[in-house]
């Protein structure tokens, strides 16, 4: 689509403002970051410092942030895992399959995200303890699909409903079965759903402090606890290892976005249909 | 239909049976325990006690004013900046990822932070306003600012969550009809609600209704900033809603509390729920 | 034995008791001197959970020492304070709790009495072959210490660790340059924060804690003017005249502290003390040791220590006693009593006093070389305030009594509500609340 100048100027000057606000708090932890204690507290602010590094070498050296950040990776990467493998199919058959009770369950899913962890908690700790998995990596899993599953489960439910049947229907013509037919044709052009879901649900879990501190005592160490217990002392907030460390703790969804984007483009130039 | 009913259970029962199972016994729990004094009397008790306790108007229209403009904020921000990016070509992967910076942030380090940033006194927002010569507002601290505050740090923080699944919406749009429509002489305005819009509907209602249901409950960010304070001016039903289970070690009104907040967000989908099965055959 | 030996033994002794680190060991005695066998449960593993605090930051280092001692290998797991609380609330509710020992504070003593969630340690400090009763010395203890055992009304279920007093605490070069005298009175501390705000030069003259826990030290100067939270009978009387007059004291110092008071808590007093914004606060002796850190504080050695000031009724400066519990549901009480024991004990207490964490114990207070660790003037002014301190009143609905007194502290604080007003609706509240 060829755009006219002007209205690329518009856009890249609302995007930019957009950028501005958006990184400014995360601009000033950089900073926070790179200050020693006694300029992390100075008044007013200071921008003009002697940088140190001292923060981010204690918080990478720290086992306990080393532990924290492997705990979080894994749970992470098994809850969206488990989360897309049996999200997506659900998600595919609620919007193109005859489910029976199709929009009872669709809701049912979704009031998983409706019902506020707080409240139900203590029973929810009861059930854990029966099935004797709190304090478990497992445990925690499970806890975080909970979390992601309505997100992936709608966001896909909408995405394959907006494509047209003539996909599907042009393959069974050629005699493909419908298993065959969801991977290899409707899956490819679902990539940017694929993609969005899966970079959200991993932010979902990776940023999750309630169940990791509800669900787990002292075996299982995520990031949000631990950083939430290390650098906010009990007079004090350690704002130079706390910045240091939660911009550290971005670094892997960075990654996990750039590399997604690719698979966002390659989908796109698939999905034009005729 | 395409498919047989056989793969349509195949795909969903398993997952529905083991949801029903480990979610049965804490929602059945919870609703006993709302419906239940602590004396054992079942009735709607707690539910008159939490409506008729001091600041309950006052909390339940911080919900509202809360969930609804973080919502409509945090959407039409989101919309505004996947439409523009439709528009751009170069270094649209990288806006993406840093557009995502805000949700990716810990809710814990991005509440403390801004909390400092916004600290009236000390904060390097009011002191940048200062050297401006501008007196900056209490911000989180005073009660005509505290709700605005949280809600502007919630719509930071969310408005990627939207502008995400937005983008890849408009990503996925067939640009054949798009360009159609604007070679048949249509404006960009006009492209976009009678062709685009329509065809995003079903992306755009489930974000909202998304955005709804977190607004709605939100806790993180308004627990860290302002505990729902000064006074109760940034208090939700949900910040009740923990003060009474976890700080009081009144479980029964929190339950009930989280019984209505279930109740409303029931009420609403359902509502949604009918537009989105307005959708063409 | 002969003369030589007699001589090298005492010479021995004597070079012994001369270093420093055993004098203080030698004045509180070893836990090898305790007549139980420490060893008794050798190989045990226990699960203790603590809050952020820097009883626990002192702690945890000695806490190899008694692994040592005892053979007892013990996790520790620390929570700041907001995460610690829901955590021990989310899991004795829902009756998970999967700690041995943890940190606790009084105020929830009768609730969790009630419930049943603490174990009983009258059992415990009575047996013989767990506790050396001479050793341990409970009546070391200061009374007040010793009466927050009791203080869920059934049984003893918690010991104290820390004491901890309000004071005034003030830049000393702040007020000479005003030329303030040291406030003695709260009338006083009024007119040295009107003369600060004149001639102090961009220093805000008092910073105070105005966020959730604004009850606290709230709660000193309510009880000096003779208003009180509760009666004897636990009936409120926040709606006294008395108390009126305190929470309209303590708005109009509120209006002497840097903007958004309303949001402050120990972070934000700290921080102002530090970066020197302000110069004085009226809070809990706890804060005093950051103060005097070079690594962050910018006024190091001009700051000084007064008592709490006095109101009509006198000084009731409010104090504080964090304690440690066992759990009810732990599978190895006698353990974790061993634990127990041991880091309340005299010598620990002593160690701990030297690393700054001012203990419940007389001894601790007299413990050789402390001068170095505190300022004499920051002990006489914590010994002379506990001396008339006051501990709020613990009832089961504590903490759901502090949350409409908070709410309404602000809104006087801001301006929104006259003290007076605002507290009759928190007398109504209460009244509510407790039936």
């Amino acid at each position: 689509m060829t755009t006219p100048i002007r209205t690329r100027v518009f856009a890249y000057l609302w995007l930019g403002l957009c950028v501005l606000v958006f990184m400014a708090p995360i601009a000033w932890m950089v900073l926070q970051s790179l200050k020693s204690p006694i300029d992390a507290i100075a008044v007013p602010p200071r921008f003009i410092f002697t940088p140190t590094l001292d923060n981010y070498v204690a918080v990478l050296t720290s086992r306990g942030f080393q532990e924290a950040f492997l705990g979080s990776l894994t749970v992470a990467v098994f809850s969206v895992g488990i989360g897309l493998v049996l999200g997506v199919p659900f998600a595919y058959a609620l919007a193109r399959l005859p489910v029976p009770g199709n929009e009872e369950i669709s809701h049912f899913i979704l009031s998983t995200k409706m019902l506020p962890a707080i409240v139900v908690i203590a029973p929810l700790v009861q059930v854990y303890r029966q099935l004797g998995i709190l304090d478990t990596h497992v445990g925690l899993i499970l806890a975080h699909i909970l979390i992601v599953l309505a997100v992936i489960v709608w966001v896909m439910r909408g995405f394959f409903e907006g494509l047209p049947r003539a996909l599907e229907e042009a393959a069974m013509v050629d005699g493909v079965s419908l298993p065959r037919t969801f991977v290899s044709v409707i899956l490819p052009v679902a990539v940017p759903g694929l993609v969005t879901v899966a970079a959200l649900s991993f932010i979902l879990s990776w940023n999750d402090l309630f169940f990791a501190l509800t669900l787990t005592s002292s075996k299982v160490k995520t990031l949000p606890l631990f950083m939430g217990t290390e650098y906010v002392g009990f007079l004090a907030v350690d704002w130079g290892k706390l910045s240091a460390a939660g911009l550290l703790a971005i670094a892997p969804i960075v990654v996990l976005v750039l590399v997604l984007q690719r698979y966002l483009v390659r989908g796109l130039a698939m999905g034009a249909v005729k | 239909m395409i498919g047989s009913r056989r793969f349509a259970v195949l795909f969903t029962a398993p997952l529905t049976v083991a949801l029903l199972a480990l979610l049965i016994y804490p929602l059945v729990s919870t609703v006993v325990l709302a419906f239940r004094t602590p004396e054992g009397v079942v009735g709607i008790a707690n539910f008159a006690a939490v409506f008729t306790q001091g600041g309950f108007g006052q909390v339940l229209g911080n919900t509202v004013v809360f969930t609804l403009g973080s919502t409509a904020l945090s959407l039409v921000l989101g919309f505004s900046m996947a439409y523009a990016m439709d528009f751009i070509e170069v270094g649209r992967r990288w806006l993406v990822s840093v557009f995502m910076l805000p949700l990716a942030i810990m809710p814990v380090v991005s509440g403390l932070t801004f909390g400092m940033m916004l600290n009236p006194a000390l904060g390097v927002v009011n002191q940048t306003l200062l050297q401006l010569g501008i007196a900056g507002p209490g911000w989180a601290t005073d009660t005509t600012t505290a709700l605005l505050t949280v809600i502007l740090i919630d719509v930071w923080q969310w408005t990627p969550f939207c502008f995400v699944i937005l983008h890849a919406g408009f990503r996925s749009l067939s640009s054949e009809q798009r360009e159609a429509a604007r070679v048949d002489g249509a404006s960009a305005f006009q492209e976009l609600f009678h062709v685009s819009l329509p065809m995003l509907r079903n992306i755009v209602i489930i974000t909202t209704v998304f955005r709804f249901m977190d607004a709605f409950k939100a806790f993180d960010t308004i627990y860290i900033v302002t505990q729902g304070g000064p006074g109760r001016s940034s208090e939700t039903l949900i910040i009740r809603a923990f003060m009474e289970g976890f700080r009081f070690y009144k479980p029964h009104t929190m339950a009930a509390i989280g019984i209505l907040l279930l109740v409303v967000t029931m009420v609403s989908t359902r509502f949604v729920g009918r537009m989105l099965d307005q959708r063409s055959a | 034995m002969n003369r030589r030996k007699f001589l090298l033994t005492t010479a021995l002794a004597a070079g012994v008791l001369a270093m420093p680190g055993a004098l203080a060991r030698a004045f509180a005695q070893a836990p090898a001197d305790a007549k139980i066998d420490w060893k008794q449960f050798d190989g045990t593993e226990i699960d203790v959970l603590l809050s952020r605090h820097p009883w626990q930051e002192s702690i945890e280092p000695l806490i190899p020492e008694f692994e040592a001692l005892t053979g007892i290998r013990v996790n520790v797991t620390k929570l700041p304070e907001q995460q610690f609380i829901t955590k021990v609330s989310a899991d004795l509710t829902a009756g998970s709790f999967a700690f041995d020992a943890f940190m606790t504070q009084f105020y929830e003593a009768p609730k969790f009495q009630k419930e049943k969630w603490t174990a009983a340690l009258d059992g415990f400090l009575a047996d013989p072959k767990l506790t050396d009763p001479a050793w341990y010395d409970w009546d070391d203890f200061f009374p007040g210490a010793r009466e927050i055992a009791t203080i869920g009304g059934s049984y003893a279920d918690r010991v104290a660790i820390t004491s901890e007093a309000q004071v005034l605490v003030y830049r000393t070069d702040v007020l000479e340059a005003a030329g303030v005298a040291v406030p003695t009175s709260f009338d006083e501390l009024l007119a040295a924060c009107a003369a600060i705000k004149e001639k102090g030069g961009g220093v805000y003259p008092i910073t105070l804690r105005g966020g959730a826990a604004n009850w606290w030290p709230l709660y000193g100067v309510v009880r000096s003017y003779g208003g009180n939270y509760l009666d004897a009978e636990h009936k409120p009387v926040i709606g006294s005249a008395e108390s009126k007059a305190a929470v309209d004291t303590y708005a109009r110092l509120a209006q002497f502290a840097p903007p958004g008071i309303t949001n402050s808590d120990w972070d934000e007093i700290n921080t102002a003390m530090l970066s020197g914004q302000a110069a004085m606060f009226l809070d809990s002796s706890v804060v005093f040791g950051r103060l005097e850190d070079p690594a962050i504080s910018t006024v190091v050695g001009k700051v000084g220590v007064a008592p709490f000031p006095a109101g009509p009724a006198g000084p009731h400066g409010n104090s504080h006693y964090w304690s440690i519990s066992m759990a009810e549901a732990s599978q190895k009480k006698e353990a974790a009593w061993l634990f127990i024991q041991w880091a309340t004990s005299k010598p620990v207490q002593a160690a701990l006093a030297l690393k700054g964490v001012l203990g419940p114990r007389a001894s601790a207070w007299k413990v050789e070389g402390l001068a170095e660790e505190f300022p004499q003037q920051f002990l006489d002014a914590v010994s002379t305030t506990l001396s008339t301190a006051v501990i709020p009143p613990a009832v089961e609905q504590f903490y759901e009594l502090m949350d409409p007194l908070r709410a309404a502290v602000q809104e006087v604080i801001l301006g929104n509500e006259t003290a007076a007003a605002a507290l009759d609706g928190v007398q109504e509240a209460w009244n509510k609340i407790l039936g």
